[in-house]
């Protein structure tokens, strides 16, 4: 009779349970979040105790960097190539469908509208190059209350978001509260961040 | 090392191996974390005056002195309350302090404390031109906090301008 050999296992376990938990994670981190659009800029918003989050939906929202520049954005992806359409009619822009949904993916626009097509129809690549002037907004031309008034007559009872980093100086945020004081809005939602 | 196949037949055929799902798993949990953004920022409601109530006439509204303070935002993050007519202010009125928690909420919760009508308690913020959004932002927190919901975000005006630069001992810019 041949002598019993015990059974010679490589170092394995049982997967099982981490599957498990890598797949728990995963719906957990696609249920918990949203996904990315392309940023333009970088900023760093104050914080506050405000625990009152972003609307999903309805809601612009104007982005003035360090430098004073202003920017404007839709935060809900799915109504961005809606104002665009909107935009191109009424400024005759002449932007294509395929620009239109180019425009979907972008988080906000810091061209005047007369350079908006050349800008959506550069790469992703050109875009993060090209030296942004924003969006006019002085005496003379007060071109982003046009932009967020056709946004506000798109979708109605829509909200403006205002975004500025911390560094912003103040008269930058001045000038805006009083261009769209002059036009009627007044209401605002302060962007900040989670005190920590 | 060869391992030895048990050619268990019905038994063995229910134990796949898990290992590239666990990779699959992983791999993808990265890319969500990679593409996506988590934490949704926070909103702060504010609103400014409607064009038709002029800042100046608010202001005038007499409200005693007691039931206000005003609050000057500076350069470099100083800040500077007075507590006295806006007519009178000088560079001495303004007492200087910080945007922590004892400096400016202090000044603040103290001084509404000691207001005759609570109910009328107002805060006039004013920030200078060289004041950041985040000092702003931080006084619109201190609000919150302090629960002083009566308050207005305005312009210097003369006197304040030339008392505020004369505290910070800079030559006061030419308009």
């Amino acid at each position: 009779m041949a002598a019993v050999k015990p059974k010679r296992h490589g170092p394995a376990m049982d997967m099982t349970a981490m599957c498990d938990v890598a797949f728990l994670l995963l719906t957990f981190f696609i249920m918990a979040s949203s996904f990315k659009s392309e940023e333009t800029v970088t900023i760093d918003t104050p914080s506050s105790i405000s625990d009152e989050l972003i609307p999903e939906t309805d809601i612009c929202m104007v982005t003035i960097d360090p430098n004073g520049k202003y920017y404007f954005g839709i935060t809900d992806p799915s109504q961005r190539d809606d104002f665009a359409k909107v935009l191109s009619d009424k400024y005759n822009l002449g932007l294509t469908n395929a620009e239109m949904v180019q425009y979907t993916s972008l988080a906000e626009v810091g061209v005047p509208m007369k350079k908006l097509k050349n800008y959506i129809g550069l790469t992703e690549q050109q875009r993060a190059k090209v030296e942004l002037e924003g969006i006019p907004l002085d005496s003379a031309n007060a071109e982003l209350v046009d932009w967020v008034k056709l946004y506000g007559e798109t979708f109605r009872g829509s909200k403006i978001a205002v975004r500025g980093d911390g560094k912003t100086p103040y008269p930058a945020l001045k000038n805006l509260f009083d261009e769209f004081g002059k036009a009627d809005l007044n209401k605002f939602q302060l962007i900040t961040k989670t005190e920590n | 090392m060869a391992e030895v196949v048990v050619k268990g037949g019905k038994k063995g055929a229910g134990k796949p191996d898990m290992t590239p799902m666990v990779d699959l798993g992983f791999l993808l949990i990265t890319f969500f974390i990679y593409t996506t953004t988590f934490s949704k920022p926070n909103v702060m409601g504010f609103a400014t005056p409607k064009k038709e109530d002029d800042p100046e006439v608010t202001e005038k509204v007499d409200i005693k002195v007691s039931n206000t303070i005003t609050i000057i935002l500076g350069e470099d993050d100083r800040v500077f309350w007075y507590q006295v007519p806006l007519q009178s202010v000088t560079a001495d009125d303004l007492v200087e302090t910080d945007y922590s928690a004892e400096g400016i909420r202090q000044a603040i919760l103290e001084r509404k404390a000691k207001a005759l009508d609570q109910n009328v308690w107002t805060v006039i913020i004013k920030p200078t031109d060289d004041a950041t959004w985040k000092n702003t932002v931080d006084i619109l927190d201190e609000m919150a906090i302090t629960e002083s919901d009566k308050k207005a975000v305005v312009d210097l005006q003369r006197v304040e301008k030339e008392a505020y630069y004369t505290k910070i001992g800079k030559p006061m810019p030419v308009e």
